[in-house]
């Protein structure tokens, strides 16, 4: 806990040192969410989520320096409580980024995105999805990472790191380095990846996004060890399209990773994949009535034991930074099927309040 | 719409002009200037409820170059930039930027009655539409010239567009945007008039799509300036993570 409060502050000290002469004064912005969720299965349970997010941003008033602090603080109730403990601290990012001619250079607690941001980011360093919030941005690393930019349709990364996992037999801290280059030809970004993620993890490969009449993404990645063995493939394809100006939009997208579980009943985790299974696909319909109430449905499927988590839901916007959002959890499998009313419920509600200021 | 993307619009108030070009003409001559940075008020109406969101901006070259950042807290962070005919935007979450394109150009920003393509629709505005001269009518106590713009190319936004112009300032005070079938698809009132720097510039534009009901986007210029030193590098997709 005293770590997490003093590496951003440390970070800030410096920050500030460093752009002593022409400092431009700080920005403290945050939220506020609870989410409540309550199982409905002959044995119900409710759980009660609440996020506290704080922000500090600084900026040196030349816009050479940035510093950038992310903190939440959480408070568990119900069953999630006995896994979690009754409240936990995490520093999701903290970190400083210098912006030169040459590029942009950040070191600290930072987001590192290689590939298609999204459901299934191939080359995502954790993989677990947070099944009520798909968009719930990710911890960082703690590494140095670089940016340089060619005009505006070419981009080279290059980043250094370590990071712990705290999955099981995961668990240890492991020492990461990657790069990422990105073109653009007009109707598509296009790229190539590289990814040491720890000791014998090693990963590369290729992405693309864009739009041709339809959006369109695809990636994948050979997965090796440094002997250049025990290699697998993992792939995710996608589609996206829009309907009535924009007010309807579909998705869907197609997970496929080979080291996966090929037949049912077996959800070994692993940092390397999402879920257990090799195949999987994801289905978003979302339906925006007005600017304040929009319809969502999302839909993953297990494409192996057959077995759907189907997660429709709405958004109501009471005022510009607050919002009311219900979903409800429904999972069709039976027995050892991996979305399975037996692990997971009948269905499940969720209710969430989310105040930004 | 071309006025309200690059979120600018100065008109020449001493000039007059006999045809459906030169009109045009005066107004595109007076709408020069070389960097423009401004603060908007962005108010999405529908029925009696509200949204309020806030943006400040940095303009160049006629707005073929723009950059905005949101401030409200909903929105806070997220960044578009546009650069001639693409467009670009960040999010701070991700901390990604991406490139709207295709079906998402159709899409409102940040649920208005502007879409995408309505940013973009700036620039090589005679050539993309003829004009014809058409009788004059009174908006607001004003005599206007009354120019219909008919799209010559096909990747223009509207297949037609209806320019009031106020007589005396050469300021556009509506326009209406209409689909290929003839159907009016989203009007635009320009009022508020301001001398900002020896140019009249409309503070308050109202946008409403005429297919939605009771619907609107009000844009309120909060503070504008001209010619503004600016930063080289402001219009970069680098300046999406920096700005």
């Amino acid at each position: 806990m005293r770590a997490k409060i003093l590496y951003p502050v440390c970070a800030l000290v410096l920050f500030l040192f460093l752009c002593a002469d022409a400092y431009a004064g700080l920005v403290l912005t945050g939220s506020l969410r609870n989410d409540a969720v309550e199982t409905i299965d002959n044995d119900p349970d409710f759980n009660d989520i609440l996020e506290g997010k704080l922000v500090l941003e600084a900026r040196d008033g030349r816009d050479r320096w940035m510093f950038y602090s992310d903190a939440r603080v959480y408070y568990y109730y119900g069953r999630v409580a006995e896994e979690a403990g009754y409240n936990e601290v995490i520093l999701m990012r903290s970190f400083i980024r210098y912006f030169s001619t040459a590029g942009d250079f950040t070191v600290g607690k930072t987001y590192i995105n290689l590939g298609n941001p999204g459901v299934f980011n191939i080359f995502e360093f954790d993989k677990s999805l947070r099944l009520n919030d798909l968009s719930y941005d990710r911890e960082g690393i703690l590494a140095a990472e670089y940016v340089c930019y060619c005009g505006s349709s070419f981009e080279a990364k290059v980043y250094g790191g370590t990071y712990h996992r705290d999955r099981d037999e995961y668990s240890a801290a492991s020492h990461c380095a990657g790069f990422s280059l990105r073109g653009n030809t007009g109707l598509f970004d296009f790229g190539l990846a590289g990814n040491r993620l720890d000791s014998n993890r090693n990963l590369a490969g290729l992405f693309f996004k864009g739009d041709a009449g339809v959006g369109l993404n695809g990636s994948w990645a050979l997965h090796f060890d440094d002997s250049g063995r025990k290699a697998f493939h993992e792939a995710g394809a996608g589609i996206d399209y829009s309907f009535v100006e924009g007010r309807l939009v579909t998705s869907l997208q197609l997970y496929y990773n080979e080291s996966g579980a090929g037949k049912t009943g077996v959800h070994d985790i692993s940092p390397d994949y999402y879920f257990s299974s090799q195949y999987y696909a994801y289905m978003n319909m979302t339906g925006k009535i007005d600017e304040f109430l929009s319809l969502k449905a999302d839909l993953f499927a297990n494409m192996v034991d057959g077995s759907l988590l189907f997660i429709p839901g709405s958004r109501f916007v009471v005022a510009d930074g607050l919002a009311l959002e219900i979903q409800v959890f429904v999972p069709t499998g039976k027995g050892d099927a991996e979305f399975s009313q037996d692990t997971y419920g009948y269905a499940g509600t969720l209710i969430r309040v989310e105040g930004k200021f | 719409m071309k006025y309200l993307l690059t979120i600018l619009i100065m008109i020449p108030s001493l000039v007059s002009a006999q045809s459906a070009q030169e009109i045009i003409r005066m107004v595109d001559r007076n709408e020069r200037y070389v960097t423009q940075k401004y603060s908007v008020t962005m108010i999405i109406t529908k029925g009696k409820r509200e949204l309020k969101k806030t943006f400040y901006g940095y303009g160049q070259k006629k707005g073929e170059k723009s950059l905005i950042v949101f401030t409200n807290p909903e929105d806070r962070g997220v960044r578009y930039l546009k650069l001639d005919q693409e467009l670009w935007i960040y999010f701070p979450d991700a901390d990604d930027i991406m490139k709207i394109s295709g079906h998402m150009l159709r899409q409102g920003m940040m649920g208005s009655d502007i879409s995408y393509e309505d940013m973009l629709e700036s620039g090589d505005f005679e050539k993309k539409y003829a004009y014809v001269l058409l009788p004059e009518q009174v908006i607001d106590g004003r005599p206007c010239f009354v120019v219909n713009c008919t799209a010559k190319v096909r990747d223009a936004t509207y297949a037609r567009q209806v320019l009031f112009v106020d007589r005396q300032r050469y300021v556009p005070v509506k326009i209406d945007m209409y689909a290929k079938g003839g159907r009016l698809l989203k009007r635009m009132t320009l009022s508020d008039m301001k001398n900002i720097s020896g140019r009249i510039v409309p503070m308050t534009i109202k946008i409403r799509d005429m297919r939605k009901r009771g619907t609107g986007t009000v844009v309120r210029f909060r503070s504008i300036s001209f010619d503004v030193p600016l930063d080289a590098g402001t219009f970069t997709r680098r300046s999406l993570r920096r700005k």
